[in-house]
């Protein structure tokens, strides 16, 4: 289709298929931020400022190396709510809604060493 | 199908279609592959003979893996020292080795599947794998997967403590079926670790692989209802609208034109009962892997007249 469509169409057709209409649904799903609240496990290093926020539209590997850099860990295993490693291709914000708390909140923690078998 | 109208209520197990096999039936096709060496990679005069092989849709890349080495090192392109990066393609696609083969093949080929599957096997990295998780053996997968089937739990019950209490051969029991595509030896430790009721269930496990031509695929993963308000089955169809509309047709009775759903190779119909799917259709790591394959357009980045 060549047709230009005004934004404001496309605003107003939802169902819209010519414009990614998948990949705007899932923006507008993943919008907004993420408060990621970290702990430590073990002997692992604690960090300065273990709540932040984070885009719900990035990956779990965002976060993954931004805890590896920050912590200076070679190896880490990162935890969602003590209980399993997300996979590395997972968007935060859909951890946040199947698994986070209260608000927009999710619970991770970390480890230098496998734990939670 | 069981149609109960308590269905919420009734003791999970006796929802499951044990007389008929249905899980088998469903879960357990195999795909016939030909794997061959990418030819840039081929250090032989003779371009090496292809390898067949008839893979179980639930089984994973790396399963072949040793096969593969086995079959193909003398002809590669020798690596002085350096390990092999083993991944494969389909068409240029690389395929995520963290996903069943029946996952890609639904999303790459649909129903259709041809017979063989033409797989192109690497030995070494190149700039189409850069988005393939990194894989350095086995020990990965393994933990990729339970991970997985850990979270899909958790899904479910709320928490993973069920998991963790399980003794160490159960879970060598797991592994192994998993290794085995054994689905009956699998459910036997699964089943322990699931509701007990569809109303005591959070959430079912469900992800959503969104493939287009082209553009590659989306995987959303979304909370998804065992049941509706009125304690009937939650539907497919249901699922597809509140978490991705755009799949259905404009007065939300069907799906939107060129969209296709399905699972495990077969067409799923809008009014399934998700927890049916669960049940019977579900992976080894837990999941209701659903992919909807869409013309195109729908995954293609806005232009810029729309920023």
């Amino acid at each position: 289709m060549f047709r230009g469509s005004s934004q404001a169409m496309l605003m107003s057709k939802a169902q819209d298929v010519s414009g990614g209409a998948v990949l705007a649904h899932l923006a507008r799903l993943r919008s907004g931020k993420v408060e990621v609240h970290v702990k430590a496990m073990g002997s692992a290093p604690a960090l300065r400022q273990p709540r932040f926020t984070i885009d719900g539209c990035k990956k779990f590997s965002k976060l993954i190396v931004y805890l590896k850099e920050a912590l200076k860990l070679e190896t880490i295993y990162v935890y969602c709510n003590d209980a399993f490693e997300p996979s590395p291709d997972e968007r935060l914000s859909d951890l946040q809604k199947c698994f986070g708390s209260s608000g927009n909140k999710l619970n991770i923690s970390y480890s230098g060493e496998q734990a939670f078998n | 199908m069981a149609a109960e109208a308590n269905v919420g209520e009734v003791p999970l197990h006796s929802l499951v279609e044990v007389q008929e096999d249905t899980r088998q039936q469903i879960c357990g096709g195999r795909v016939l592959v030909r794997i061959r060496l990418a030819p840039d990679e081929v250090a032989s005069l003779a371009e090496p003979d292809p390898l067949f092989s008839l893979v179980p849709r639930a089984a994973y890349l790396p399963f072949l893996f040793h096969d593969v080495l086995e079959h193909f090192k003398k002809s590669a392109i020798a690596r002085m020292g350096q390990p092999y990066e083993l991944w494969f393609d389909y068409n240029h696609t690389a395929l995520k080795w963290h996903f069943p083969l029946g996952v890609l093949c639904d999303a790459l080929v649909g129903m259709e599947v041809p017979v063989p599957l033409d797989l192109t096997v690497h030995f070494r990295g190149n700039s189409l794998m850069k988005e393939l998780l990194p894989f350095s053996g086995m020990a990965d997968l393994q933990r990729s997967v339970m991970n997985a089937f850990k979270q899909a739990i958790f899904l479910e019950v709320g928490s993973a403590s069920r998991f963790m209490r399980l003794e160490k051969k159960e879970h060598m029991m797991l592994w192994d079926a998993i290794l085995r595509s054994d689905i009956k030896s699998f459910a036997q430790v699964e089943e322990r670790l699931m509701c007990s009721t569809l109303l005591e269930c959070k959430s079912l496990a469900v992800r959503l692989h969104i493939s287009a031509p082209v553009h590659g695929d989306e995987v959303l993963l979304h909370k998804a209802p065992a049941l509706d308000e009125s304690g009937a089955a939650f539907t497919v169809g249901a699922f597809l609208a509140l978490a991705m509309p755009p799949l259905l047709s404009a007065n939300g009775d069907g799906l939107a034109e060129g969209v296709e759903v399905l699972t495990q190779g077969l067409m799923v119909p809008l009014e399934t009962p998700l927890y049916w799917l669960s049940l019977h259709a579900g992976y080894m790591d837990h999941f209701v892997h659903l992919i909807a394959r869409v013309p195109e357009s729908f995954l293609k980045p806005a232009c810029e007249g729309d920023a």
